[in-house]
């Protein structure tokens, strides 16, 4: 793409925004020049204030109601009865009264669509192995009623405190959060019927909310991220029940820490990808020189440009 | 695995003794009815915590004494001999409270005490020393606290009256969750 009095070249607009040059070489391998642009513009903007509804404190019209009272504008959210789009409010969203008796959470859109893709029915034991802070670990609970139990690992104590915090706000009683790494979950000697795993990440699909993330990783903090990513995996396949299913997820847009985590487990383990539906697009089948599990279609890329929220991988599998 | 943290146990018929009396004081006997589909459990460390969980969850946390930092509904907590029910516990037993009082301002979610400038509603009379569930707007639940007077001493007393002590740093108001961070 050339330079024209309109348009900056799509290396010269990354570099203007503070982006590193490799970031913005991958982005263009992925996505294409044009494409690049809409999402280093689109990483500009504010991102919409996302809160999800909790039906284990309110119903969703009554906490609507109440916030339209306070001169809140809300927008529903498309597919997502529990999300709603905060357009206009006068009075801190997330220090109500209403926040407080934890009748809604903010909780970004697309962050709200793992939970609802691992399914957890009531009874079932489900494992959210990176819990902190709760936004995901309170919507499972949510799916399931409060029924079953949901075992939320968390290994730093003080983000432990802001979990148990989530928990008890939301009004969540089927969950016990265990301090360990995840890394030791089979030392529990539990078995899982679903595994949410929502892996540690580079972070390059959050932007918009963290610039800081133009300029702070490079390549080998990626593959630490994979190197790391490939192992917590492993280590929660290992605690799936047969037949059991696992959503991994991250909020990072590189493929090291997505499709090529999944390539490289399925291959080791008992794994079959499934289809999640037509949310995004497709991952990515090849990347550079590397081509990748075939199957890896069914899982989906959320590009922060084309969904409006904050850039997500996700896939499901099933332990056969 | 971490060692030497604070462990996960059953409660002991002592402990339970103190919970259920000071449960009995403030509250409707129907409050024990819901409290029987959960198992009460300790979390020991400087206060010793006290969590109602799921009985549906029980085995599973029973596997986990050394591990758990959290489990169930976080319900009070045990200061020697005395027991106080903190937030969760409060909305859980709210509905067989009997002493309701019902403010018209958020203050007490900052910590700040209730004044009788800020009551709205009473349900029923009290005596200082009485745990109070307390209200807000909109029927919201704000948290819990003690009356420092009688409420039959309001009429004749000043609007900046204390009715109900805040406490910044203990989980006694919903405002907690904020001044926590969460």
């Amino acid at each position: 793409m050339e330079s024209t009095d309109n348009t900056l070249d799509v290396y010269e607009l990354g570099n203007n925004l503070g982006y590193l040059n490799y970031m913005i070489e991958r982005f263009v391998e992925m996505i294409g020049e044009e494409e690049t642009v809409d999402l280093l513009k689109y990483n500009e903007k504010k991102l919409s204030k996302t809160i999800r509804l909790n039906s284990l404190r309110s119903p969703f019209e009554r906490t609507k109601a109440l916030l339209k009272k306070k001169g809140v504008v809300l927008r529903n959210i498309e597919y997502l009865p529990e999300g709603i789009e905060i357009i206009e409010s006068d009075i801190p969203i997330g220090a109500t009264p209403e926040y407080l008796n934890g009748y809604y959470i903010l909780q970004g859109k697309n962050s709200m669509y793992p939970s609802k893709i691992l399914n957890p029915k009531e009874g079932e034991v489900i494992g959210d192995l990176t819990a902190a802070p709760g936004g995901k670990t309170t919507h499972l609970a949510q799916l399931m009623n409060n029924k079953g139990n949901i075992i939320a690992l968390e290994i730093s104590a003080n983000r432990c405190r802001s979990l148990k915090s989530n928990l008890a706000r939301m009004g969540v009683i089927n969950t016990i959060v265990v301090q360990i790494d995840l890394r030791d979950v089979c030392n529990l000697e539990l078995e899982f019927d679903k595994i949410l795993l929502d892996a540690p990440c580079s972070g390059s699909g959050i932007i918009a909310s963290d610039p800081t993330r133009k300029n702070s990783k490079n390549l080998s903090d990626i593959n630490n991220h994979h190197n790391y990513q490939v192992e917590l995996l492993k280590k929660s396949v290992k605690a799936l029940k047969e037949k059991g299913e696992i959503v991994y997820c991250t909020c990072s847009l590189e493929p090291e820490e997505n499709e090529q985590v999944i390539s490289e487990v399925i291959k080791e383990s008992n794994l079959k990808l499934v289809e999640i539906g037509k949310l995004g697009e497709p991952a990515l089948e090849q990347f550079l020189d590397q081509k990748f599990h075939p199957d890896l279609i069914k899982a989906r890329r959320l590009y922060p440009h084309k969904t409006s929220g904050e850039g997500f991988f996700i896939a499901k599998m099933v332990k056969k | 695995m971490i060692e030497n943290k604070p462990t996960f146990r059953k409660i002991n018929d002592e402990e339970k003794e103190i919970v259920s009396f000071s449960i009995m004081n403030s509250f409707y006997d129907e409050a024990f009815g819901i409290l029987r589909n959960y198992a009460f459990w300790i979390k020991d460390g400087k206060i010793r915590e006290v969590f109602v969980v799921p009985i549906t969850s029980d085995k599973i946390l029973e596997k986990l004494p050394k591990t758990a930092y959290f489990a169930g509904i976080p319900f009070g907590s045990l200061w020697k001999s005395d027991f106080q029910l903190e937030i969760e516990g409060s909305k859980l037993l709210a509905p067989f409270s009997k002493k309701v009082i019902h403010v018209t301002t958020d203050q007490f979610l900052y910590g700040k005490p209730i004044f009788v400038e800020n009551i709205g509603e009473i349900t029923d009379e009290f005596r200082k020393g009485d745990t109070l569930i307390v209200f807000g707007r909109s029927n919201l639940h704000y948290g819990i606290g003690q009356a420092e007077i009688d409420s039959t001493e309001i009429s004749a007393a000043k609007s900046n009256t204390v009715i109900i002590k805040g406490h910044k740093k203990r989980p006694l108001d919903r405002g907690w969750y904020l001044r926590e961070g969460d």
